[in-house]
């Protein structure tokens, strides 16, 4: 649109269609803008049921149920910014292994997150459903893989830094939170039921 | 008098940006007239007192879904109504819990409230406090559409079927039989609970500078009213374009002539 000014206004000859033109050319580029718009839709990478049937071998064990009390909530909320959203949290145990699948909000919407937990440390991480707009690479192994080993150190942190991606901070914040968060809960079960 | 223009003049053709600034002009009034009124209201909120005011009248009301007959019906429990207004779900008059998913039945279970939504069953304490929430893990394929009892059990439709759902346990137990299925059946708010709970969600309503704040962006006609007043921006910015670009031209061609 921008040429089609710039070549009536230095054109000599004056052009009849101008108005048409640009008019159209508008239309175009609400049409495009229409099309590119991102929409945001729930993605599910891997199912809640099937994480943990395939962190078993397809044998899952009954869910067990975590009571939540007040000061481990006031530590969820203080790292992901929101509390647990139930006062019972399901888990999976066999052993020393858990299973956690866990939600906090990215930017706007919240995000599934599943995690294996053995003898304190994190062994496997996945996002199992992404709701937000952007920022969905969060998803690959390359940035999950960082969390193998992850362990909790002074002030419920992990025991090491994780990298970003660009364009999805408040994902990996989240993703990160989350960590803490099953860290927690599995030093919480332990704890309830050596 | 009426200015006489001369024949030469009718006969010249008329510059395409002439032609443009006044279709773009002419079409733009309307909005643009709105868009400077609520603007200039808007800028005086603070003197004209907008955000304490609240307009009640048919068109406002429907339009911000504010009216005592926008209460959906809700559920009879053995303690209270369950009604949910938006993502606000309400026991009698009082908010009582936040759920996004709509709501598809609702009952009591010894102490305990059990909602189901479309994306999940989720039992509540007397005070509206999340105690767990079930789903598709626990054998509830969503959407979950209706909720009833056979016996000691909870019952739930969901897109597997309809489930037998043990709530000392948290599990599904599995298909369950559907004639013996009592379901809550969804009812009309007893007269006196309707309007005391249109209040109690809207509260006072929204303010007159929520309305003409949403008018002067059009988004009080949704995305197509957003996007009608970004076209007039536009077109205020190529008015003041081609304006900028007659003067000078038309000033340019007068000089000529007088020489």
């Amino acid at each position: 649109m921008a040429s089609t000014w710039a070549s009536a206004i230095s054109s000599k000859t004056v052009d009849q269609h101008l108005p048409g033109r640009v008019l159209r050319s508008v239309a175009w580029l609400v049409v495009a803008w229409v099309g590119v718009a991102p929409a945001a839709a729930d993605e599910v990478f891997l199912a809640p049921v099937t994480f943990v049937t395939e962190v078993f071998d397809g044998k899952p064990p009954p869910a067990q149920k975590l009571w939540i009390e007040a000061d481990l909530n006031t530590k969820v909320r203080a790292i992901i910014g929101s509390p647990l959203p139930a006062l019972r949290q399901k888990y999976w145990r066999e052993g020393e292994r858990t299973v956690w699948i866990l939600e906090a909000i990215g930017r706007d919407k919240p995000i599934t997150a599943g995690y294996v937990v053995e003898q304190g440390a994190i062994t496997r991480a996945a996002i199992l459903v992404y709701r937000e707009s952007r920022g969905a690479e969060v998803r690959h192994p390359f940035f999950t893989d960082q969390f193998k080993g992850a362990r909790l150190h002074g002030d419920d942190a992990l025991d090491r830094n994780i990298d970003g991606i660009t364009g999805a901070t408040l994902s990996v914040h989240a993703i990160s939170g989350l960590a803490r968060v099953a860290l927690l809960l599995d030093h919480a079960a332990r704890m309830s039921d050596p | 008098m009426k200015p006489h223009k001369s024949p030469r003049a009718a006969s010249l053709p008329v510059h395409p940006v002439t032609r443009w600034h006044r279709l773009v002009g002419i079409t733009s009034t309307l909005i643009v007239i709105i868009t400077v009124l609520t603007g200039l209201a808007l800028n005086h909120a603070d003197a004209l007192g907008l955000q304490r005011k609240h307009p009640h009248n048919g068109l406002v009301d429907k339009l911000y879904r504010q009216s005592a007959a926008a209460v959906p019906p809700g559920y009879a429990t053995a303690r209270g109504w369950i009604t949910q207004i938006g993502s606000q779900v309400f026991r009698d008059t009082q908010p009582f819990a936040q759920h996004h998913a709509p709501l598809s039945g609702a009952l009591m279970e010894r102490d305990s409230f059990y909602l189901a939504y479309r994306d999940a069953l989720v039992q509540y304490d007397a005070e509206g406090q999340v105690v767990e929430i079930f789903s598709a893990m626990d054998g509830l394929s969503p959407p979950l559409t209706a909720l009833g009892r056979s016996g000691p059990d909870l019952v739930v439709a969901t897109a597997s079927g309809v489930v037998s759902f043990d709530t000392v346990q948290g599990t599904a137990r599995g298909n369950t039989v559907l004639n013996k299925v009592q379901w809550v059946t969804v009812a009309t708010l007893p007269t006196g609970l309707a309007a005391p709970l249109a209040a109690a969600y809207r509260g006072e309503g929204v303010s007159y500078e929520r309305v003409l704040l949403d008018l002067h962006s059009g988004r009080v006609f949704g995305l197509a009213g957003e996007l009608v007043v970004d076209g007039a921006a536009l077109c205020l910015l190529s008015l003041a374009l081609s304006g900028a670009y007659m003067f000078f031209k038309f000033k340019r061609g007068a000089a000529r002539r007088s020489r």
